[in-house]
């Protein structure tokens, strides 16, 4: 088990008093502190070869993900540092060590590998080495993955046009960010008409209409409450939903409400579309014995005022924050590089991430 | 901060006083301070406190966003009002609400403009009856609040005069007092005091057991987000929150056949066993509970140890407590650290016991025995509370013996209501203030500046002035004012005695008062109407003064030969006959032999007239 | 079902004894029109097609047909019934209900709206009516939120020696989005501490206690509270003593109904005491009209309930002088926002020479009368066949009929009543000239009252 140098604690602690402390904030903002942080702790002079540096991600990571189980940035923007950095050690090893050309580099794990190679696991890679360099390369990696942060929603919203035709009927639920980019881009050309859910207790609904309602093109916005939801589904083209993270196995954990609104839209054959940029895209799977926990849930205010002296204590109250949506209710996601079937993401998953790392973000 | 706290502070807030803290955190003590005052002023004399400040005791719980409220009250200090001294924070509850039913409740009013506060009243948890405001804080703004919805928060924003305040007034004990003193002191010292209500924020005071389980119970439910117990947790990951608000540590066993029923916290190294019932507890880290084990709204610190078949309903366990097979402590009971209780005992509500014997504040060198109720072999003493009512700055002050049940008696208000009823009516039949008449105080006053003008014998001029102003102060009309001008007069022999004189006493009281009031009868009665009123006065006196009756020719034949009255409304008086009362009656008859004169007196007068005319 | 409106004139007006002694308050004209045109145009706008007029007795003998006549002169479509409360001395108002009940003027099954004659209020009382009838209310009274500073009465000097009567307050407490009225008293009934029963605010925890509001003396009450009323003989004042006690009976649990609805609680002896809850019955659908009303508390239904309703237009109790001065000075505001046809401001009647005038356009010229050249008016009321010389200055004056002004006067401030006569070159300020008086010429008067009786005033 690795082990944090005090630096790195001193950091890493500082920066989970500071989210906790934050509160509700919208998940980019932490993602791009977690860009900072990791920046840090790259640049501390501490760790020299590669191995002390990985060693520190994933304890780092581990803590991370134990402590803001709800941030899925912290967990897979480390793992997508620690896979740039594996991925450089392999190429310097191609190019300074001794071995064949067109074989492929250690690190990846394919059947085809396991199946030709003799007895005994393969070699895990050897990263003892230091690098000169190494810093600095990760470095810009970092600024590559800010950059591409800060385009996902471009990215995705690219995509609209594809998806969204005239006098189409478009569903929403809650106010994301990404998705309000999508309709944005859509609406540039098209005019359509987009129902939202109003979000109880929330209320992002109502802030997202208020947005929409604010373009300059004919975009037409009615904001329905939950209860309508099943009712409005039958005339609905498709839904578009934000999400808080993708699962490994092409699950959603998203905002309260959603699952029904997957069913319904299920009922009437009614296509989910679900917009996510990288970052929110974990390897983590849902467990069953991980029930507890997973749906975060706040203080009860929004659903019965504490200064009811009526119901409090007497009423068992809830505010649950997120809901689990299975897979098999989604059927396309849009990423940055284009829309994905739930059933490929782990091809996303291998592209970015490293396998071995998987379980740090495994709470 | 006192004494056997400092090193207990030290042990807890380990994490806050480390040098990575993002708080720099000074420990103060002091020896001799018992109460707020104490504090405040030995601050004042540290001259520690440089700006604004957040005041709170220990016993807060909040997940109040303080930082917008201070600027507003620092702004507020800056721009609004330069005296505003204190911003007091409360908490939204309606009355009967588990927050504040079992703490003093709080009834202030305040300008419902600002904010500030204008009265204050601590009353008791169950009050009833009626309360009174001044009633000048109503007269002094357009428009006044008045606030029994308020939980207090024990939170309070100062400004940096506060302890200077305290020190200022050494009647100044605990925040109370303070804001009281402020209150009543506002236009001399010029310094306010303001409330602000936290919103949909937590914040909540812990004053007696009662308020302790419900604020346990209120953070276990999560109101009080993000202070939730897996947040607290140092590795965050080992406590996990499942449904129902049910919390476990990692490392807690839960025996077969246990129910945890809701709002549960199950601490590190926790063991239930089997077939127990908790509802509503906190199981402390290291706890020890046999099977067949009910606990509802029960607290048990680190280190407890319950045999089988324990029963603890509303109570507080303090670490290390040891119950023995079968004991069952009713609601109410708080055993301190190191309790045994041995055999099946059965402690009464209320049962207060510590762990090691009160120290003798007198140096007796007698031991204590040990409380019969913890059973031979057992170890506790009684604790007995201090008798002083003031606020103190003991962090868990312990509520009345008889502690209230969890639910609330709706019938014993409306039954108040019911009894009130008729009683209540009738209290406020005689209760309701006589519409005073203000002719009846014209009529007083009239008569108080004429029995001093005869005493002092004023000048009419000033009389005539005096009764003017009364007339314009009481919208008097006319006529009015004359009928009761001539009462007040044929009423100042008499004032100031009780005795009815006889007529020829009467009259000689009498005539010296006319005399000197004269002028005044020639101002007012000019004209016929006038005369009129004043006929129908003199008559109406007379009906209910006998002595008066008896003089009323005489006192008419004065009037007639100043010239006041003449002798045609005289007669048109006299010749009214219908609808009199016998007194009337009776009167016209004494005063007829001078009508009879008049009238001979005016055919005469005709008669020469027409003579005059004719000739 | 449609409530019936009683119009309380009977009173003395002893807040304005210069006026009223020669004139009953009911007729005295502010913008002229007659003062019970204002309430009888509030009543009939309600919708409401009668209204009961009470007025004393002498008022009756005397002004009978004058009242009857409002109506047809000046465009109203009520019909107006008349009578007269016996008994010389200033009746409370409750005890003029209640002769009215015992003389069968008045129904018990029928809501009751009752207002005083001296209200003047731009105030439209359909939504306060419905309001009531829909959340089955015990009481909905009637408040004036404080407005244009300007018009208010405190803004005006009255005519006359400077008075020592100082306006009375009224403490008025307010709960709830839908205005619960929990307190209702005059300031002076306190002397120095106002004291509340804490079931009051156990109910209504969040409680305002206005102390800016004008009482427009403006009850719609529930139709148990006329029994209440007649079974109470110890209660001789509405707003003082009859609706505290119903405002009270909103804490206090309803008795339950005996079986046998017609008989309310017996009173052995006549001085007993009962609360109002044992007259009023709760609507036969009261839970279905709860529905739809304001959203009731659970603890609300079955009971007693009073609200009040806060208006924001122009709205005046003329029962001082000053109240008068300030009415007949906005008069043209108020008659803006009035619906309906309008009185005319300058009558088609009067004699305006055209250019040689100026005439302000707050102004109102009654019928018949006359100015001259350069006459120079500037928020005041002239009423009906008055004559002014040229050259005559009026700024914030009141003129009523037959007004005779010569020459050259300059008169501020002023109430000139009927018949009246101002001499040429007199210089009149802050004064009020009575019935029939005159003015000499040339005289420079200030804060005076000229009237019969006024050789008194003068310390010889």
């Amino acid at each position: 088990m690795e082990e944090l140098s005090p630096t790195a604690e001193r950091l890493v602690s500082e920066f989970v008093r500071t989210t906790r402390r934050q509160g509700a904030v919208p998940s980019r903002q932490v993602a791009d502190r977690t860009l900072e942080l990791l920046r840090q702790l790259v640049s501390e002079p501490g760790w020299r070869q590669t191995a002390q540096l990985v060693g520190q991600l994933r304890a780092a990571g581990r803590q991370l993900a134990a402590e803001l189980p709800t941030q899925p940035a912290v967990g897979t923007l480390v793992c997508r540092l620690l896979k740039m950095a594996r991925e450089e050690h392999g190429a310097h090893d191609e190019v300074h060590e001794a071995r064949p050309h067109g074989a492929p580099p250690s690190q990846v794990d394919s059947l085809h590998r396991r199946l030709t190679a003799g007895r005994g696991a393969a070699p895990a890679a050897d990263l003892s080495s230091e690098l000169t360099g190494l810093r600095a390369n990760l470095l810009a990696g970092l600024d590559e993955l800010q950059t591409e942060l800060d385009a996902s929603a471009d990215n995705i919203a690219r995509e609209a046009l594809s998806h969204i035709h005239a006098d189409d009927v478009v569903l929403t639920a809650g106010r994301s960010a990404t998705v309000l980019a999508f309709l944005r881009r859509a609406a540039r050309e098209r005019a359509f008409h987009v129902l939202v859910v109003e979000g109880a207790p929330f209320g992002g609904g109502h802030r997202a209409a208020a947005e929409l309602a604010a373009l300059p093109r004919r975009v037409h916005v009615t904001v329905i409450a939950e209860s309508a939801l099943f009712a409005m589904m039958a005339r609905v083209n498709k839904v578009i939903l934000g999400v808080h993270t993708v699962l490994a196995d092409g699950g959603l954990r998203a905002p309260v409400g959603t699952q029904a609104l997957a069913l319904a839209a299920r009922f009437h054959s009614v296509p989910v579309i679900v917009c996510a940029p990288s970052y929110k895209l974990s390897p983590q799977f849902h467990r069953g014995d991980q029930q507890e926990g997973f749906l975060e849930s706040v203080s009860p205010e929004s659903v019965l005022p504490y200064a009811d002296g009526a119901l409090v204590g007497r009423a068992r109250l809830t505010c649950p924050l997120f809901d689990y949506v299975p897979p098999e209710l989604v059927t396309l996601f849009v990423t940055h590089t284009g829309g994905t079937s739930p059933w490929y993401v782990y091809r996303l998953l291998n592209e970015y991430y490293d396998q071995q790392d998987h379980e740090i973000v495994q709470v | 901060m006192s004494l056997p706290h400092t090193a207990w502070i030290h042990h807890c807030g380990t994490r806050w006083l480390s040098e990575d803290s993002p708080m720099v955190i000074h420990v103060q003590t002091a020896e001799d301070c018992l109460s707020l005052g104490d504090v405040m002023r030995d601050l004042d004399a540290k001259a520690l406190i440089q700006s604004d400040f957040l005041l709170m005791s220990v016993d807060c719980i909040t997940n109040v966003d303080i930082v917008p409220i201070m600027k507003e009250h620092s702004a507020r200090r800056k721009n609004d009002d330069r005296g505003s001294v204190m911003t007091l924070l409360y908490r939204e509850a309606t009355p009967g609400h588990p927050m504040r039913r079992h703490s003093a409740q709080v009834l202030l009013a305040a300008d419902a403009e600002t904010g500030r506060m204008v009265f204050h009243q601590r009353l008791p948890a169950a009050a009833r009856g009626r309360v009174t405001f001044p009633l000048h804080i109503f007269q002094e703004q357009s428009a006044v609040e008045l606030h029994y919805d308020l939980a207090d928060t024990g939170l309070s924003i100062c400004s940096p005069s506060v302890p200077q305040l305290f020190a200022d007034n050494f009647d100044f004990q605990t925040r109370d007092h303070f804001v009281r003193g402020i209150i009543v002191n506002e236009e001399v010292m010029g310094n306010t005091v303001y409330h602000r209500r936290v919103g949909t924020q937590y914040a909540a005071h812990i004053d007696s057991l009662a308020t302790l389980l419900t604020v346990t119970q209120d953070v276990t439910d999560r109101w009080v987000h993000p202070v939730v117990p897996e947040n607290r947790c140092p590795q965050r990951a080992d406590l996990r929150c499942s449904q129902r608000n049910v919390y476990r540590h990692r490392t807690a066993k839960v025996g077969s056949g246990t129910r945890l029923e809701g709002c549960v916290a199950l601490g590190a190294g926790a063991s239930v066993g089997s077939n127990c019932r908790l509802l509503r507890a906190v199981v402390g880290p290291g706890c020890l509970l046999g099977d067949n084990v009910t606990l509802e709204d029960a607290v048990l610190d680190a280190g407890c140890v319950l045999a089988d078949r324990c029963e603890v309903r509303r109570s507080l366990l303090g670490p290390g407590v040891q119950l023995a097979a079968g004991a069952r402590l009713h609601p109410g009971c708080v055993l301190g650290a190191g309790v045994r209780v041995e055999g099946a005992a059965e402690l009464p509500q209320g049962t207060l016991l510590v762990g090691r014997p009160p120290e003798d504040e007198f140096g007796g060198g007698s031991v204590p025995e040990p409380s019969r109720l913890v059973g031979a072999g057992g170890r506790g003493f009684t604790f007995l509370p201090e008798e002083d009512e003031e606020d103190t700055l003991s962090p868990l002050r312990l509520g009345p013996a008889e502690l209230p049940t969890a639910e609330l008696s709706d019938s014993g208000e409306n039954s108040e209501e019911e009894t009130e009823d008729e009683s209540e009516e009738r209290l406020d039949g005689a209760e309701s203030p006589e519409v005073v008449d203000d002719t009846k105080l014209f009529y007083s006053e009239v008569l108080d500046s004429l029995v001093r003008g005869f005493q002092e014998k004023i000048s009419p001029e000033n009389l005539i002035l005096e009764v003017n102003s009364s007339k314009f102060a009481y919208n008097v009309t006319v006529q009015e004012l004359n009928s009761l001008v001539v009462k007040a007069i044929l009423s100042v022999p008499e004032h100031g005695s009780d005795e009815r004189l006889a007529a020829p006493a009467f009259l000689a009281r009498l005539q010296p008062v006319l005399t000197t009031f004269m002028p005044l009868l020639t101002n007012y009665i000019k004209s016929e109407e006038s005369e009129l009123s004043c006929l129908r006065a003199l008559e109406e006196f007379s009906c209910d003064h006998s002595a008066m009756s008896a003089c009323l020719a005489k006192v008419l034949m004065l009037l007639y030969q100043r010239d006041i009255l003449s002798e045609t409304t005289i007669l048109s008086w006299h010749a009214e006959s219908e609808g009199l009362s016998p007194e009337s009656v009776r009167v016209r008859q004494q005063v007829q032999k001078l009508v009879d004169w008049l009238q001979e007196a005016e055919e005469e007068s005709e008669d020469e007239e027409s003579d005059e005319d004719s000739s | 079902m449609e409530p019936k409106a009683v119009i309380l004139a009977a009173g003395k007006g002893s807040r304005m004894v210069d006026l009223t002694c020669q004139l009953p308050k009911c007729l005295l004209p502010v913008g002229g029109l007659p003062l019970l045109w204002y309430p009888l145009r509030l009543v009939q706008d309600a919708g409401i097609q009668s209204a009961l007029v009470v007025v004393s007795e002498a008022v009756l003998r005397d002004h009978k047909n004058d009242i009857a006549q409002i109506p047809a002169k000046h465009g109203l479509l009520i019909n107006v019934e008349l009578c007269a409360v016996p008994g010389r001395e200033d009746p409370g108002t409750a005890d003029s209900l209640r002769h009215l009940r015992s003389a069968d003027h008045l129904r018990a099954t029928q809501p009751l709206l009752v207002l005083s004659c001296d209200l003047v209020t731009g105030c439209a009382l359909r939504e306060l009516l419905s309001a009531h009838l829909l959340r089955g209310a015990a009481l909905t009274a009637l408040f004036a939120a404080p407005g244009d500073p300007t018009v208010s009465p405190a803004a005006v000097t009255a005519p006359g020696p400077k008075s020592r009567h100082k306006p009375e307050r009224d403490l008025v407490g307010l709960a709830g989005p839908e205005q619960r009225l929990c307190l209702l008293a005059s300031e002076a009934d306190f002397e120095e501490e106002v004291e509340l029963r804490l079931a009051v605010l156990r109910r209504h925890p969040k409680l305002l206690v206005r102390r800016d509001l004008l009482d427009a003396h403006l009850y719609l009450l529930a139709p148990g509270l006329l029994d209440f009323v007649d079974k109470s003989p110890q209660l001789s004042s509405l707003k003082g003593e009859v609706v505290p006690q119903v405002i009270r009976a909103q804490y206090r649990r309803p008795r339950v109904q005996p079986p046998d609805d017609t008989a309310p609680a017996p009173a052995p002896a006549p001085a007993a005491v009962h609360s109002a809850n044992t007259y009023l019955r709760q609507p036969r659908f009261a839970a279905l009209t709860a529905r739809f009303a304001a959203p009731v508390e659970a603890e609300d239904v079955g009971r007693t309930s009073c609200f009040a309703v806060t208006t924001h237009a122009l709205t005046w109790r003329v029962n001082t002088t000053a109240a008068y001065l300030a009415a007949n000075r906005a008069v043209t505001r108020l008659w803006e926002t009035l619906p309906g046809e309008r009185p005319p401001r300058l009558h088609p009647q009067a004699n305006i020479p055209s250019g040689k005038v100026q005439l302000s356009d707050d102004s109102v010229v009654g019928e018949g009368s006359s100015l001259s050249e350069r006459t120079h008016i500037q928020r005041s009321v002239v009423g009906r066949h008055c004559s002014l010389g040229p050259r005559v200055r009026l700024v914030d004056c009141v003129l009523m009929d037959h007004v005779t002004v010569h020459e050259d006067c300059v008169l501020s401030n002023c109430i000139l009543m009927n018949s009246s006569t101002v001499e040429a070159g007199a210089q009149l300020s802050d004064c009020l000239v009575g019935v029939n008086q005159v003015v000499e010429a040339g005289v420079k008067k200030n804060r005076e009252v000229v009237s019969q009786q006024s050789g008194h005033m003068e310390v010889y």
